[in-house]
């Protein structure tokens, strides 16, 4: 088995796998009316989904092992992820502080990182654009379409 | 109805409302193009302003979002790959690729072109055979809704991923998202993790943010050490060719814009259905139908033409029903109905009798509509495309706190914002593992139309399947879905053999 033939039975594999749990978290997450008929219990969709799933994973794992699968590989690289990664932790600490600090204030500050990652290195532009950007879209939420945003300790 | 066009025209060609027409459609485009806000909280915030206007100003103003809003959704689509509206999701397979050759310009005037045109002749028909197709559609019992959204599923599914796989697994897994919260028939809690806030279900802008804006960012974030400053500029050309749609484009489109206009037209007019089922389906046959069907996602013009025609055509479909038989045709037309009920009207059958110059200035303000839609888009063109100049150091950055505010907004809760990150990481893995996040999308708004109608379909029958394969219309649809299906996969085949053939040489 070739390492992209390997990469596509992995995919076949986890769809296989998130129709599994699907399927095993039913009887917990689901509250079942006592005396209804299968068809119209509430746990008949989320079964019929998650058998599907399997058999759709177990389809796909199968036809990459028999070589039926012919689609190209995917480039993944560790710095790229990793980057993601990073940037994911930044937009939920930019989540978190934008619920205690205030839309303006933590905006401003994201903006400024997230514009230097991109490449902003024109400290004037940065600055500008720190300052205009958060008040531009408060000024469109809240006062054009009167849809408030959290002000927080510091707005 | 002609006794009714003069007083029609007096209430429609004033300044106040021609203004108020211009207005809409401005607000309307403009929120499209913004992802995160969407045209029916727009209508649904712009609704209460119209109470204290003549009903026909009112519904002025609505069609005017509406029209522009539908359209706005393919400029971010085609700039930023990022769908300002849901209709918008498959503009971006073409309009994107587009972008990134440097025709922005181009894939954006067709965006135009189809949208007036599609909208213009859809109205045409309403006008003319409106209660017809009402009736036809007013047939459809819950066998056929289910016939028609596995119908909307296959095609999704399909032609948004070169991996059918992949695409039906994606397909899968948003109907499961759809899942969670509160089951429809008996009430009762499914997959909510003990989580109060999504008791309500996993809530549906935050999704369409994390999936398309969200994730592009950490695409575009990714793109940053490998691509450089290369991608932005790669987006405009000043090259003629790059930016207009020649008349010989054009003419080669006609029959895929005939043929959208056609399928919105239809589509729009079911109750329930909406323009996002209409951009796909449009998609899949103008692809089936096509010479070149493999530039199909890699920049198609006629892959634009034939999404922005298909949905914008539903906002002529989806007002037949409201107006014929006052059963809207979606979220939007829904709140419209608040526009006639609040000044003592009923739309249906009895509309036309009793208030026939009400229902002629609606048509009368469709006309216009369009004419200004043509004028303000074309005008205002170069103002979006000069977006996309901006700097992506700027662009991105403002991108993603129009995101967070987005979210955030839905119901002024954090929780939505956490919701969208996490599914802005779903979209990012499924990019990189080319699930398409569009078949998502797509299971997770027909989701709960196809439980419904299933559920329905499996009582009516007492646990029989066979109404499916046996009632007339659903037949129609489950045989266009095998045949779509087959069709594809020959398609396909075809086109690896091809690329084998040609990788062998």
């Amino acid at each position: 088995m070739t390492g992209l033939e390997r990469r596509h039975v992995i995919e076949g594999f986890l769809v296989t796998l998130i129709g599994t749990v699907i399927l095993i978290l039913i009887p917990s997450q689901v509250n079942e009316i006592p005396g209804m008929e299968t068809k119209m219990s509430p746990s008949f969709i989320p079964m019929l989904v998650g058998v599907s799933l399997i058999a759709v994973g177990v389809s796909f794992a199968v036809l990459s092992i028999v070589g039926r699968n012919k689609e190209k590989p995917v480039e993944l690289e560790k710095e790229q992820l990793l980057r993601a990664v990073f940037t994911i932790l930044l937009l939920v600490a930019y989540t978190f502080l934008f619920s205690k600090l205030g839309f303006l204030v933590t905006s401003g500050l994201f903006y400024g990182i997230f514009s230097f990652i991109f490449g902003a290195r024109n400290l004037l532009k940065l600055f500008a654009g720190i300052v205009a950007v958060p008040v531009v879209i408060w000024f469109f939420f809240e006062i054009i379409f009167i849809i408030p945003l959290p002000h927080g300790l510091l707005y | 109805m002609v006794e009714h066009l003069l007083p029609a025209l007096q209430l429609v060609f004033n300044p106040v409302n021609i203004l108020i027409i211009a207005a809409g459609l401005f607000i309307g485009i403009t929120i499209g193009a913004i992802p995160g806000l969407n045209v029916p909280m727009t209508v649904a915030l712009l609704l209460p302003v119209t109470f204290s206007m003549h009903p026909v100003s009112g519904l002025s103003l609505l069609l005017g979002v509406y029209k522009g809003g539908t359209y706005g959704g393919s400029i971010s689509a085609i700039l930023i790959n990022t769908p300002g509206a849901p209709a918008a999701a498959v503009t971006c397979l073409d309009g994107y690729p587009m972008a990134q050759q440097g025709k922005a310009g181009k894939a954006l005037r067709a965006s135009i072109y189809g949208s007036v045109i599609g909208e213009f002749i859809a109205d045409l028909v309403l006008i003319s055979i409106a209660s017809q197709v009402a009736a036809l559609a007013l047939k459809f019992g819950p066998t056929e809704k289910f016939s028609l959204v596995l119908f909307a599923l296959s095609t999704i599914s399909v032609v948004s991923s070169r991996h059918k796989l992949k695409g039906i697994a994606a397909g899968l897994i948003g109907i499961f998202l759809h899942v969670v919260g509160s089951d429809p028939i008996s009430g009762s809690s499914r997959f909510t993790l003990g989580i109060f806030n999504l008791f309500g279900g996993v809530p549906f802008l935050p999704l369409l943010i994390g999936l398309f804006a969200v994730s592009e960012f950490l695409i575009q974030i990714e793109r940053k050490a490998s691509a450089g400053k290369k991608d932005a500029v790669a987006f405009i050309s000043e090259r003629r060719e790059d930016s207009y749609v020649s008349w010989k484009e054009f003419k080669e489109n006609i029959k895929t814009i005939l043929r959208s206009t056609l399928i919105g037209l239809g589509i729009g007019a079911l109750p329930g259905s909406g323009s996002a089922i209409s951009a796909f389906v449009s998609y899949g046959a103008a692809r089936n139908s096509s010479r070149d069907p493999e530039k199909f996602g890699k920049g198609s013009l006629e892959g634009v033409f034939a999404a922005e025609t298909g949905n914008n055509a539903v906002t002529g479909g989806a007002l037949i029903p409201l107006l014929t038989l006052g059963i809207p045709g979606d979220a939007i037309t829904a709140i419209m109905l608040g526009v006639f009920l609040v000044h003592g009207l009923i739309p249906g059958p009895e509309l036309f009798t009793k208030s026939g110059n009400i229902v002629v200035a609606v048509f009368v303000v469709l006309i216009v509509a369009n004419i200004l839609h043509f004028v303000i888009a074309s005008l205002g063109l170069r103002l979006f495309v000069r977006l996309i100049s901006l700097s992506r150091s700027i662009l991105f950055p403002t991108v993603i706190l129009i995101c967070v505010a987005g979210a955030f907004t839905v119901n002024s809760n954090i929780f939505d914002v956490y919701v969208a990150i996490v599914f802005g990481a779903l979209g990012y893995l499924m990019k990189k593992f080319n699930f398409p996040v569009t078949s998502l999308l797509m299971g997770y708004i027909l989701g709960p139309l196809l439980e419904t109608s299933l559920v329905q379909t499996l009582i009516l029958s007492d646990g029989s399947v066979l109404p499916i394969f046996t009632r007339p219309i659903s037949l129609v649809f489950v045989l266009l879905t095998v045949f779509f299906i087959l069709w594809s996969l020959l398609i396909q085949k075809k086109a690896l053999d091809r690329e084998e053939a040609a990788n062998g040489t």
